[in-house]
């Protein structure tokens, strides 16, 4: 409070520098030239994979090549097109932001430099476009090979299921003609067993036995030719399960790359090069309370030098702020 | 308040009227804008944990940073004391805090974080800069006794390199030692003393044969200061020394408040001189490169950085009541099992990232809401300080505290008391024997 107290004859220069100080801060805020904002904004290319939409360019990269790469060639063009230097400048400090599957472009420019900011953001747009173009269309070709690929391979599949759908019904005719005649060779075993059971003599045994084992071992020889047709059978169907598998997945990666080929956008100019009509002149009320506590701390500063000056080099008592 | 006749005579303060005069008001002023500078500078060239320059953003952080250098007036006002010292260091920190607030790309509520930043720290720097009442107004140990002491403090500091060296002596530049120090094995209670030692009881001894011109004591001094390099590899025992040295130099020139002001403001400013003449293509950018990272980023941005990083952290997580320090931790239950420098390295990968009092007992532990009231708390410790210090000269606390503010800076309350030497620090103060400083009266 007693420095405070102190400080009260100082109150003429704190109020005529914080005047001073706010008049020079002012007048300086209304003379700053009014800018506006040009800008465009390009779709990187895309396309739909794995079920979302996916950036063949990661936009942020394709913003980082605008500022490091396009930018300058487009400046050189322009200047060889007599565009000032200081426009140049200004231009030079365009920017490139990644917004989404979007790159934004924005310069901030003078009235006077609206159509080369124009220009220029167009030049930078082509230059995009003509790269991204042929990139693209590459890419194009390069799904279209994959997708006829695979649908040659699945007509392959196709020819190949066919045949092994053939060769099983083939062999279950063979296993079905296998089986009635071990039915009939069984009938004729149940008989011979029976002749042998009513045989007269010895030799009419002897015969009938020999039947009896004949019987048997045809029966065993058909049962063993039955199975390996099983065998051969079950192998096919599981093989065949298998064909149909790859087929599907050839379908899908045809259809995959259909759609993928179908949904393959090009770069694209959502917004061409326009000037946006709102002013961005500086943000002059906050800039001016801003400068209403610049002036504070001039004028608070000034009252501290004076007030140290007058206790180090004049006399300990307080200078009034008046000519002596 | 107490009037300047608490100082002790003659060799207090270089310019004898500097207490009676207002502190310094345009310095300050000079100081923020090089500091906003070097912020957007630093953005511009590293874009450092999260930050990125941009353009459109510069007069929002202008915006945000004006009402906060009104606050400088307090620094106007008030008397040199420990509080001032460190409370212009986090006033910096603040500054930048919000500066590079509007900049940060990371997802809090920044508005609530600025006002919770702004009122914390004019928390802090009320009580740090105004309780200035001395504990003790006779000395509690003698001369002879004190001279002892210091005598004791050379030779176990000496003691404490020979076996420190026994687990780590490595000779490695400060680059380099970041990479190393990870992998340094030391007892544990080596890791308590070594900073207590090179950050309190070596600048106090340091101090005191300054100004008592026992030069010869005063310059094996900092070599021992100078010898914790190799065994602990820490960057603050590789600069303490110059940096002691540098504030003693400092505050022979200045009054102590502009030599607060100026401690950090010629580091900053040079720093930033540098950036201009590598962008302007007059010195080599790598030249300046580890100059502008340990100075302006490290020891300026970095800790205004954290706080960014702890809003962030914390707005998202549960708050810790507390419980990082190990004591409470072992009494409650704790959300996190891992240190919160560890938790942050895991969440931003940033390194281990320690953060000040303001992050920390702030923002960690009772959240935006709470943090000024815990930040008044700290500031409360911290003025504990200025009354242990309180009749000492000024230039006695400058020169023996001169490590403990980047302490703090950089760690929570707790460990900087604890483990940085902060409580030893005021200790040494209490027990300073005040008439140590007195000149004989000319007839």
């Amino acid at each position: 409070m007693c420095v405070i107290r102190e400080l009260l004859p100082y109150r003429r220069p704190f109020v005529l520098t914080l005047l001073v100080a706010l008049l020079v801060l002012a007048v300086s805020l209304f003379m700053v030239r009014r800018e506006y904002s040009v800008r465009s904004t390009i779709a990187v290319p895309a396309t739909f994979a794995d079920n979302k939409l996916t950036p063949l360019y990661q936009p942020d990269q394709m913003a980082k090549q605008v500022t490091s790469g396009y930018l300058f060639p487009a400046l050189l063009e322009l200047s060889q097109k007599g565009v000032l230097p200081s426009t140049l400048n200004t231009l030079e400090r365009t920017k490139a932001e990644a917004a989404g599957l979007f790159v934004n472009l924005s310069s901030s420019v003078q009235e006077s430099q609206q159509d080369d900011a124009r220009r220029f953001q167009q030049l930078i747009v082509d230059q995009i476009i003509k790269e991204r173009a042929v990139e693209v269309e590459a890419l194009r070709k390069s799904v279209a090979a994959k997708v006829a690929s695979a649908n040659r391979a699945s007509r392959d599949l196709v020819q190949q299921t066919r045949d092994f759908e053939s060769q099983i019904q083939t062999l279950s005719a063979s296993a079905e003609e296998l089986k009635k005649q071990i039915g009939s060779r069984q009938s004729e075993l149940t008989t011979a067993f029976k002749n042998t059971a009513n045989s007269n003599s010895a030799d009419e045994r002897a015969v009938n036995e020999t039947v009896v084992r004949e019987l048997r071992e045809q029966i065993g020889s058909l049962l063993v030719l039955t199975r390996d047709t099983d065998t051969q059978r079950l192998g096919m169907a599981r093989a065949l399960v298998d064909i149909k598998r790859q087929n599907e997945e050839q379908l899908k990666a045809a259809a995959d790359g259909e759609r993928e080929l179908e949904t393959i956008s090009d770069t694209r100019v959502l917004l061409p090069p326009s000037v946006i009509p709102v002013s961005i002149g500086p943000r002059r009320l906050s800039l001016l309370l801003a400068g209403f506590f610049l002036s504070l701390m001039a004028a608070f500063g000034t009252v501290v030098v004076l007030y140290n000056f007058d206790r180090h080099f004049g006399s300990k008592k307080p200078s009034t702020g008046r000519p002596e | 308040m107490n009037g300047a006749s608490d100082y002790a005579p003659g060799l207090s303060d270089p310019s004898p009227q500097g207490e009676h005069r207002l502190g310094p008001a345009w310095l300050i002023y000079f100081h923020a804008a090089v500091c906003c500078a070097s912020l957007a500078y630093l953005g511009r060239i590293y874009g450092y944990a999260g930050i990125a320059y941009d353009d459109a953003h510069l007069y929002d952080a202008a915006l945000n940073v004006i009402p906060f250098v009104l606050v400088s007036v307090l620094f106007t006002f008030a008397r040199f004391s420990f509080g001032y010292f460190l409370g212009f260091h986090f006033y910096t920190v603040i500054l930048g805090f919000l500066w590079l607030v509007e900049s940060s790309k990371l997802g809090y509520d920044k508005e609530a974080a600025s006002i919770s930043a702004f009122a914390s720290a004019v928390a802090f720097l009320l009580p740090t800069l105004f309780i200035l009442s001395p504990i003790l107004r006779t000395d509690v140990v003698s001369v002879r006794t004190f001279d002892r002491i210091l005598t004791a403090v050379l030779v176990a500091s000496t003691a404490l390199i020979v076996v420190s060296a026994f687990y780590n002596f490595r000779l490695v530049d400060f680059a380099a030692a970041s990479r190393v120090r990870s992998q340094l094995n030391e007892p544990t209670a080596l890791g308590y003393l070594d900073p207590i030692a090179s950050n309190a009881l070596l600048p106090v001894a340091f101090a005191t044969f300054v100004l008592r011109r026992n030069f010869w004591r005063a310059a094996l001094t900092i070599l021992l200061l100078l010898a914790f390099y190799p065994v602990t590899l820490s960057k603050t025992a590789l600069f303490a020394p110059f940096w002691i040295l540098g504030i003693t130099v400092l505050s022979k020139l200045f009054e102590a408040r502009t030599t607060v002001v100026l401690t950090l403001f010629l580091p900053v400013v040079t720093g930033v001189v540098l950036g201009f003449l590598a962008d302007q293509d007059f010195v080599a950018y790598v030249s300046v490169r580890n100059y502008i990272g340990l100075v302006n980023l490290r020891m300026v941005a970095i800790p205004s950085s954290a706080l960014d990083l702890y809003n962030d952290f914390f707005a998202k997580h549960d708050l810790t009541y507390f419980c990082q320090v190990n004591i409470l931790k072992r009494l409650f239950s704790c959300p996190y099992a891992q240190p919160l420098a560890v938790m942050m390295q895991n969440a931003y990968g940033v390194g281990n990232l320690n953060a000040s009092l303001f992050a920390t007992e702030g923002i960690a532990s009772v959240g935006l809401a709470g943090a000024p009231i815990a930040v008044l708390a700290c500031g409360l410790v911290v003025a504990l300080g200025n009354r242990v210090s309180a009749s000492l000269p000024p230039r006695y606390v400058l020169m023996s505290g001169a490590i403990i503010p980047q302490v703090f800076l950089n760690v929570p309350l707790t460990i900087s008391l604890m483990t940085g030497g902060a409580a030893v620090l005021f200790l040494m103060w209490l027990i300073t024997p005040r008439a140590m400083f007195e000149q004989p009266r000319r007839e």
